[in-house]
C-alpha cells in the first residue's frame, strides 16, 4: 500500500492534504473592526454600560451588579495553574461586531461570514444540523433553526433575544444551576456576560439532529463571556454541540463562559464540545447540569487549544435513577497547561456516573485530570466508575491526575482507576515492521488511545478531532 | 483551628481535602520525662541518644514541639545485618513527643517493630526518620493501638539510596484524631519502597492519612496499598501520591486504597494522586469503596453463618492477605486478635 495515501482517520485525501497545508487553520484573523468596544478594565460603570446597551430588564442588571461585588470579594483559586498573568485592566469585556443577529448568512457582513465559512459552519448546518448559532466576539451574529423544529415548539435563539421574548422562562432558570458566587470567574461571567444560546425543548420532543453553537473571538485583548442556557423538558431529547476558536495574539485573551443545563425527568441530553482556542487564551469556563428523575446527560469534551484551561463540567444527579457519562480528551502541547476534569454530585437513589478521561502531553505541555466525585447519604445504591489515562510523548511534559472522591453513603459501588505512561515501544516497533514511519506509528497509536472519545462524537466531528490530533502531532515533530 | 498535614498538591478548597484541621488547644500539653518504654535489640544495633534536631513537616506548630519539647529521642543504627527483630514498645501512659532517627548502613538489613499503645486517652506527636544507605534493607512494622479519645500525630520521613529496599507496614486502630504523614524519597536507582497499611475508624474518629513517594531514581518501584474499615460516625481523609520526577526512567508505581464502610454515617474522602514528569514510567492508582458484597454475604449466610459473623469473616479475609506481609508471627497473631475485638465492636 502506498503509505502516503493511506487514510488512518477516516478523513479523505483532501482532508489529509488540508492538514499538511494548513498548520494554522484556526489562526486567521480579521481586522479588529467593531461597532463598539468597551474600555478595558472592570467597574460598575462598565457593567452598567453593557446592560444599558442591551436594554436589559432591571432584574438582570441587579444580578450583574451583585456578581461584580462578589468578584471583587473572592480570591483567585489557590490551586491549579498560575493565573497571575491575567490582568483585567488589560481586557475589554464587551466587543460588539458591526452587525445585529441575522437569520440568513447572506445578511451577515462579508468578513464575518467568511470566518464562519472557513470554519465550515454553513456547510455543517446544511448537511446535518437542526439549527446553528454563531457568536463573533461578544454578540451572536447568526442564529437559525429549521422550520419543522419551530413547529414542534423548539426554541433556539440567542440569550439576549430570549430575555426579551421569553422573560419568564429565562428568569425561572437563569443562574439557578450555576450560582454567581461559586468561584471568582463565574462572578466575573455574570457581571459582564454577553451572547450565548438559549434552548428550550418542549415535553416529549426528541430532536434527531443536533443543534450547534460556534464561538469565535476575533478581537485582541478582549474576553468572551457567553451564557448558554438549555432546558430539555420532560421526556425530550437533545444533542447540543459547541465549538470554539480564536486567532492567536501576543497578549492574553480571556474566555469565561457559562453553560447551565436542566435535563428534566425522563429526558436525555448530550453536550459535545470541541474547543480549540488559540494558545494565548485563558479558558476559565464553567459548565453544570441538573439531571432529573430517570434522566440522562452525557458530556463529550475535546480540549486542544488555549494557553491555560480550567474546565470541570459538573453533573448534579438530583433525580432518582438519573445517570451521567463524561468522556473527555485533552491534548497539551508546548506552552499549554490544560487543567480539566469532571465533577459529579450524586443525590438521588440508584444514580449512575461513568467517567472516561484521556490526556496527552507533549513538547513541555502540562495535562492535569482533576475531578470530584461527591456521593451524599441520600444516594442509596449509587454507582460510580472513573477511568483516566495519561499518555506522555516526551520527558519534558507533565501529566498529573488529582481525583477527589468524597463518599458519605455505604450502600454504593465506587471505583477509580488511573494510569500514566508512554507509548509502548513494542507497539511502535510492530507498526514500523508493517512499513509505517515512527511518526506515523505514533500517530496511529495516539488516535487509538483517543478512539473511545472520538467514537462519542458524530462522525464529522470525530474527523475534526482526528485532524486536531494530527495537527498537534505534526507540531510536536517540528518542535 | 490550625491546618496540618497539607497535601502535596492543592486542589479545590471547598471539600476539606488539602489539610487536616485540629484545635490548637490540643497541642497545649505538659511533657514530663517519658520512661514507659522497652527496647529489645542485639549487638548489631546501636541505640543512642539523638543529638540533632529533626523537623516535623506535618506543621510548624508540631515541628516546634518536636524540636523543643521531645521527651523521647533516640538514634538507632543498624551497622550490620541483624538476625533478631528489634522491638520498641511504648506504653503511652503520659503525653509523648518522640523523635527517632533510624539509619541502616550500607549492605545491612534489619527488622524493626514499633508499638504504641495506651490505656488512657493520650497525646502523641511522633517523628520517625528512616535512612537506608546503599544496598540496605529495612522491614518495619508500626502499630498504633491508642485509646478512643487519644490524639495521635505521626510524621515519617524516609530516604532510600541505590539498590535498597524499605518495607513498611502500618496498622492504626484509630482514635479521636489520628493523623499520619509519610514522605518517602526514592533517591537511588533500583530502590524499592513498599507500604502496606490498615486503618480503622469508629465512633467519631477522624483519620488523616497522607502518603507521598517522590521518585528520583531510575528503575525504582513504589507500591502503596491501603485498606480502611470505617464504622460509626468516623471520618477518613486519605491522600496517596506518587510523584515521578523527571529522570526517574523505567520506574513503576502503584497506589491503591480500598475502603469498607460498615455504617451509613461514616464518611470517606480519598484522593489518590499521580504526578508524572517523566515519560518512561508506568504509574497506576486505584481507589474503591463500597459495602460488603451482597452475593458473598448471602452465600455465607446460606451456610448458616449469621450476618454479623459473615461480615467479620469477609473483612478478615480481605485483611489477612495484607497481614501475611508482617514478618513476625507473634505480632501478626496479636494484630489479628485486636482486629477481632475491633470488629466485635460493630453492631
Amino acid at each position: 500500500m502506498d503509505r502516503k495515501n493511506k487514510d488512518f482517520s477516516g478523513a479523505s485525501k483532501n482532508d489529509l492534504d488540508f492538514l499538511q497545508d494548513n498548520q494554522n487553520f484556526y489562526d486567521f484573523k480579521n481586522a479588529d473592526d467593531y461597532e463598539y468596544k468597551i474600555k478595558k478594565g472592570l467597574s460598575k460603570e462598565i457593567v452598567e454600560e453593557i446592560s444599558k446597551r442591551k436594554n436589559e430588564p432591571d432584574w438582570l442588571l441587579q444580578i450583574r451588579l451583585k456578581a461584580l461585588e462578589t468578584y471583587f470579594k473572592l480570591d483567585l483559586p489557590q490551586w491549579g495553574p498560575d493565573l497571575s498573568e491575567l490582568d483585567m485592566d488589560n481586557i475589554s469585556t464587551y466587543v460588539k461586531p458591526k452587525t445585529e443577529s441575522k437569520s440568513s448568512w447572506e445578511d451577515v457582513p462579508e468578513d464575518i461570514k467568511n470566518t464562519f465559512t472557513k470554519l465550515g459552519i454553513p456547510k455543517a448546518e446544511h448537511q446535518y444540523l437542526a439549527g446553528v448559532g454563531a457568536q463573533y466576539d461578544s454578540e451572536v451574529v447568526y442564529h437559525s433553526i429549521k422550520e419543522d423544529m419551530l413547529k414542534r415548539g423548539v426554541i433556539y435563539t440567542d440569550i439576549d433575544t430570549a430575555v426579551k421574548e421569553y422573560p419568564e422562562l429565562v428568569k425561572e432558570y437563569f443562574s439557578k444551576c450555576v450560582p454567581l458566587s461559586e468561584h471568582k470567574f463565574i462572578s466575573l461571567h455574570y457581571a459582564v456576560f454577553s451572547g450565548g444560546s438559549f434552548v428550550y425543548v418542549p415535553k416529549g420532543v426528541k430532536l434527531e439532529m443536533p443543534l450547534q453553537s460556534y464561538f469565535r473571538l476575533n478581537s485582541p485583548e478582549s474576553g468572551q463571556f457567553e451564557h448558554t442556557l438549555i432546558i430539555v423538558d420532560e421526556g425530550a431529547s437533545l444533542h447540543f454541540i459547541e465549538g470554539c476558536s480564536a486567532p492567536k495574539y501576543s497578549k492574553v485573551n480571556l474566555h469565561a463562559g457559562c453553560v447551565e443545563l436542566f435535563v428534566k425527568d425522563n429526558a436525555e441530553m448530550k453536550f459535545s464540545t470541541i474547543e480549540n482556542w488559540s494558545k494565548n487564551m485563558l479558558n476559565l469556563n464553567t459548565k453544570k447540569a441538573i439531571v432529573g428523575n430517570n434522566a440522562k446527560l452525557d458530556w463529550v469534551s475535546g480540549s486542544f487549544g488555549s494557553k491555560i484551561s480550567m474546565l470541570y463540567p459538573m453533573s448534579i444527579l438530583q433525580g432518582d435513577n438519573s445517570s451521567t457519562e463524561y468522556v473527555g480528551i485533552s491534548f497539551a502541547g508546548s506552552g499549554q497547561n490544560l487543567d480539566t476534569g469532571f465533577k459529579v454530585l450524586h443525590i438521588g437513589k440508584n444514580t449512575t456516573s461513568n467517567v472516561v478521561s484521556k490526556s496527552i502531553s507533549k513538547s513541555g505541555g502540562v495535562a492535569t485530570y482533576r475531578s470530584i466525585v461527591n456521593i451524599l447519604p441520600s444516594a442509596i445504591n449509587a454507582k460510580c466508575s472513573v477511568n483516566c489515562d495519561g499518555l506522555m510523548l516526551d520527558s519534558i511534559s507533565k501529566s498529573d491526575t488529582i481525583p477527589v472522591n468524597k463518599i458519605a453513603c455505604n450502600d454504593i459501588t465506587f471505583s477509580h482507576e488511573a494510569k500514566v505512561g508512554k507509548i509502548s515501544e513494542e507497539a511502535i516497533y510492530y507498526l514500523m515492521t508493517r512499513g509505517l514511519t515512527e511518526q506515523d506509528a505514533k500517530a496511529v497509536i495516539v488516535r487509538g488511545f483517543a478512539s473511545p472519545i472520538s467514537k462519542s462524537f458524530p462522525l464529522e466531528y470525530a474527523v475534526e478531532m482526528n485532524r486536531l490530533i494530527d495537527l498537534e502531532l505534526e507540531e510536536a515533530k517540528n518542535d | 483551628m490550625i491546618k496540618i498535614n497539607k497535601s502535596p498538591v492543592l486542589t479545590s478548597q471547598n471539600y476539606g481535602i488539602n489539610y487536616f484541621e485540629i484545635d490548637e488547644k490540643l497541642l497545649n500539653q505538659k511533657f514530663d520525662k517519658f520512661e514507659t518504654y522497652k527496647i529489645k535489640n542485639d549487638q548489631n544495633v546501636k541505640v543512642e541518644a539523638l543529638n540533632k534536631k529533626i523537623s516535623n513537616p506535618m506543621s510548624n506548630e508540631l515541628s516546634i514541639q518536636s524540636q523543643n519539647q521531645a521527651n523521647f529521642q533516640k538514634q538507632i543504627v543498624f551497622e550490620n545485618t541483624s538476625k533478631d527483630i528489634t522491638n520498641i514498645k511504648f506504653d503511652v501512659s503520659r503525653p509523648l513527643v518522640d523523635v527517632i532517627d533510624i539509619v541502616v548502613k550500607k549492605d545491612a538489613s534489619a527488622k524493626l517493630i514499633l508499638e504504641y499503645s495506651s490505656n488512657e486517652n493520650m497525646y502523641h506527636n511522633g517523628v520517625l526518620n528512616l535512612t537506608l544507605e546503599k544496598d540496605a534493607e529495612l522491614d518495619i512494622v508500626i502499630l498504633y493501638n491508642m485509646k478512643n479519645s487519644s490524639n495521635n500525630f505521626v510524621s515519617i520521613n524516609s530516604n532510600i539510596d541505590n539498590n535498597s529496599q524499605l518495607n513498611i507496614f502500618i496498622i492504626d486502630f484509630g482514635c479521636q484524631n489520628s493523623v499520619q504523614r509519610l514522605e518517602n524519597s526514592l533517591n537511588g536507582d533500583y530502590s524499592v519502597f513498599s507500604l502496606n497499611s490498615i486503618y480503622f475508624g469508629s465512633n467519631t474518629d477522624n483519620l488523616g492519612i497522607n502518603y507521598l513517594s517522590n521518585v528520583f531514581g531510575k528503575s525504582t518501584q513504589t507500591y502503596m496499598n491501603s485498606i480502611c474499615v470505617l464504622d460509626g460516625h468516623a471520618k477518613k481523609n486519605f491522600v496517596g501520591t506518587i510523584d515521578f520526577k523527571q529522570g526517574s526512567k523505567k520506574s513503576v508505581g502503584d497506589v491503591s486504597e480500598n475502603c469498607i464502610m460498615l455504617s451509613k454515617t461514616a464518611k470517606s474522602l480519598s484522593t489518590p494522586i499521580l504526578l508524572c514528569g517523566e515519560e518512561d514510567v508506568d504509574g497506576k492508582h486505584s481507589s474503591s469503596l463500597g459495602k460488603i458484597d451482597e452475593d458473598e454475604l448471602f452465600y455465607m449466610m446460606t451456610r448458616g453463618i449469621s450476618k454479623q459473623d459473615a461480615i467479620k469473616l469477609l473483612i478478615k479475609a480481605k485483611l489477612s492477605k495484607l497481614l501475611n506481609n508482617i514478618f513476625d508471627e507473634q505480632l501478626r497473631e496479636k494484630i489479628k486478635e485486636r482486629i477481632e475485638d475491633k470488629l466485635n465492636e460493630h453492631r
